[in-house]
């Protein structure tokens, strides 16, 4: 087999370049720290990574939107267990304007107290937080009750719940149905049935007095029972956070295991590539060899 | 003659093209039984060629050149699909985030304003991938032309040279114009496929791989690039015949395969993403309330109505009227201001299998979208590889026969130069011989 100086030079130029492309492929990974930076790199393992990364971007969203709701039903606990407070001091002035001792004056105060209460538990319904109120449903603009005079309108807001999702399949209401709160399946809700129990303890009406206590206790069971759903809820936040993280670090490690370089394999490699390109330029110098006519001189 | 030969190998040992030469020599038969013979006598000066080795390199350096250029082309394509915060998926997640945020505070302004924000970012994510994509476009077609002409040019030349090779009626001095004209059809071969023949009284035709003829005797057939080919490009006729379809090898056929079908491709993939998410978004957003209580109008429109879902990608818009008042976004499911409902409809979508016949989610598509297109540079560019090896094999298989060995060049040096000394010595011995006559004769 002839043997010729041209094919010695185009092997050797072709060697250069394919050990100068893994050397820079190398190189490349080495400093940027990453294996697949375009399809190309790794076409199976670009695209698990853009799936990959849209499911983190999932998982921060419900994380986002369960702090964001966690917030929130705080605040709503908060508010009910105010209301509950409420509820109780009502029907503690509504005992203390029970029997025959009691004055008039003294059932005057006792109105007015309840008129005091009466007005805070409307304040308590028409909570707002960051500019939408806890319990108009998805009317969450519209607040949920209006004071005209001393009058309390009816429930203003909608009877469907605003929720949000804060995990797959799971969500929680952030704005309460407030007529479940205040009426729940009674004929009148409870601002109608504190007016009612202000008439009875201003008339010593005690027939009165015990139809609105029993419509309190009712008012405070349902206060009671939002208030387990609202706990419900953060428990739900709560496991979710956990396995919202659980899922974000499992995400990331797999983005990283899929587009990150494995940095010991990388250096091993660019130590081997640079080894490599050495090795070809040393052949190629080997093409400057003595010839046959070095000796004919 | 035999040095002079030896230096002309010498002096061409890097001509691209060059063939070896080799003397023939024979010895002069005497003209009677007496005489032992009239010497020798040079009766040419071949080139040393394999043609089979030749026809195949050409083959090869065709496919080699397809592929690389594909390779080439490929790579910026992808370059053009973005990475990282570049890439559309990331623009995609960015505008089902702000859609989930709306759902969190649907009455805040931030979160409406943030939507239509991300809208608007994500549809000139959509305008400029499909922009890039069409500039690359019109540049291959760029290329496209000149790759034509660069093919016109060698195929006159082809042709001049087969004229030259044909008047000079001694073989050994057309040797030169050979080597020429086969570099200049290993050249062509680079630029697309063509059959080579070679002509029984010197020279070659050359025929593209329509079959149609480029080059007979000392005529050569224009490539001509007429406009309106597939996509406003420049299609190629030869002798009045749209030969497009039928160029695959070489630049050429490497280009119009990236310009004529992936590329095209890849628009089609991303306008039918751009027309299913407008779609998907409008028809949610219909179905939700605004701010003031109104119906929803489409959040994303185009700026001149795709064919299909041609053109979608390039021209997506966010609705101007809703562009301009974000009271407009549609986040309620019922007439109720604060209701979250469509909002959470929409950001739902981004789960929604509205691609590949309800089997993908927007993201899952961009990424096989990356993937495909990953895939087609890794499949250019290893297929590049395999031919770049098999031409290298070729040109070492074209190099055992007409490359040139300095090492056997030097030896026929050595053996010309003793030759020359030895028929020296022969007329010294020869004038030796008769200076004794005459010295005899002179006594």
């Amino acid at each position: 087999m002839r043997v010729t100086f041209e094919s010695f030079n185009r092997n050797a130029a072709a060697a250069i370049e394919t050990a100068t492309q893994r050397l820079a492929e190398m190189q490349r990974q080495v400093a940027s720290g990453k294996r697949v930076e375009r399809g190309s790199d790794d076409p199976a393992a670009a695209a698990a990574a853009i799936v990959e990364r849209g499911r983190l971007a999932a998982t921060d969203v419900y994380t986002a939107a369960g702090d964001s709701a966690q917030s929130r039903l705080m605040v709503t606990d908060t508010v009910l267990t105010d209301l509950g407070q409420q509820l109780t001091a009502a029907q503690v002035s509504l005992a203390g304007a029970r029997g025959s001792s009691v004055t008039a004056s003294q059932r005057e105060a006792r109105a007015e107290e309840l008129e005091g209460l009466r007005d805070a538990i409307l304040r308590d319904m028409n909570s707002s937080f960051e500019g939408t109120y806890l319990f108009s449903g998805v009317k969450s603009t519209t607040a949920p009750f209006v004071k005209n005079g001393s009058v309390v309108s009816a429930y203003q807001g909608a009877p469907a719940e605003m929720s949000v999702g804060v995990d797959d399949g799971v969500d929680v209401a952030i704005a309460l149905n407030g007529e479940e709160i205040t009426r729940g399946s009674d004929s009148d809700d409870i601002f109608v049935e504190l007016d009612r129990a202000i008439t009875a303890v201003r008339t010593g009406d005690a027939a009165g007095m015990d139809t609105a206590d029993a419509a309190l206790q009712r008012a405070f069971d349902r206060v009671t029972l939002t208030q387990s759903r609202v706990g419900t809820s953060l428990r739900f936040i709560d496991d979710a956070g956990t396995r919202l993280g659980e899922s974000s670090r499992s995400e990331k490690a797999r983005i990283a295991a899929l587009e990150d370089a494995n940095m010991a394999t990388a250096i091993s490699g660019m130590t081997q590539a640079e080894t490599v390109y050495k090795a070809a330029l040393g052949a190629a110098a080997q093409n400057a060899r003595p010839s046959l006519m070095d000796y004919l001189r | 003659m035999g040095l002079d030969v030896t230096g002309q190998n010498i002096a061409n040992v890097n001509t691209p093209g060059y063939s070896r030469r080799v003397v023939d020599i024979a010895a002069v038969p005497p003209p009677t039984r007496q005489q032992a013979g009239g010497g020798a006598e040079v009766q040419g000066i071949r080139a040393q060629r394999d043609r089979l080795v030749e026809r195949r390199l050409g083959l090869e350096t065709s496919g080699a050149e397809r592929y690389s250029t594909m390779a080439e082309e490929l790579g910026m394509v992808e370059s053009a699909l973005g990475t990282g915060s570049g890439s559309l998926d990331t623009r995609l997640n960015e505008f089902f985030n702000s859609l989930s945020s709306l759902a969190d505070r649907p009455t805040d302004a931030v979160a409406r304003q943030n939507v239509l924000l991300q809208a608007s970012s994500l549809a000139n994510a959509y305008n400029g991938t499909a922009s890039r994509l069409q500039q690359l476009g019109r540049e291959m077609d760029q290329r496209v032309v000149a790759t034509v002409a660069d093919i016109n040019g060698l195929t006159d030349r082809i042709a001049r040279l087969n004229g030259v090779i044909t008047s000079i009626p001694d073989p050994s001095a057309s040797l030169h114009a050979i080597d020429e004209q086969r570099e200049l059809v290993r050249q062509l071969s680079e630029l697309t496929d063509v059959q080579v023949t070679w002509r029984s009284e010197g020279g070659v035709d050359v025929d593209s791989a329509s079959g149609k003829a480029l080059v007979i005797a000392g005529t050569a057939y224009q490539l001509t690039v007429p406009t309106g080919g597939v996509g406003g490009n420049h299609s190629v006729a030869l002798q009045g015949t749209d030969v497009t379809a039928s160029l695959t090898g070489g630049r050429l056929g490497g280009l119009l395969a990236v310009r004529d079908t992936t590329l095209p491709g890849y628009l089609q993939a991303l306008d039918d993403q751009a027309f299913r998410l407008a779609s998907a978004v409008n028809t949610a957003h219909a179905a939700g309330y605004d701010l003031d209580g109104n119906a929803g109008q489409a959040l994303f429109t185009f700026s001149t109505a795709p064919q299909g879902s041609s053109g979608a990608a390039s021209a997506l818009q966010v609705n101007a009227a809703v562009a301009a008042n974000s009271r407009l976004v549609a986040a309620a499911g019922a007439a109720a201001p604060g209701d979250n409902q469509n909002a959470r409809a929409l950001a739902a979508l981004r789960d929604a299998p509205l691609m590949a016949n309800g089997t993908a989610t927007l993201v899952e598509s961009w990424g096989q979208f990356v993937a495909t297109a990953g895939r087609d540079i890794q499949g250019a560019s290893q297929e590049r590889d395999v031919r770049t090896e098999i031409v290298g094999q070729l040109q070492s298989l074209r190099d055992q026969v007409s490359g040139v060995s300095l090492d056997e060049e030097a030896l026929n040096l050595t053996k010309y130069q003793r030759a020359y000394e030895a028929n020296a010595r022969m007329f010294q011995a020869v004038n030796d011989a008769i200076q004794v006559l005459f010295d005899t004769i002179g006594r």
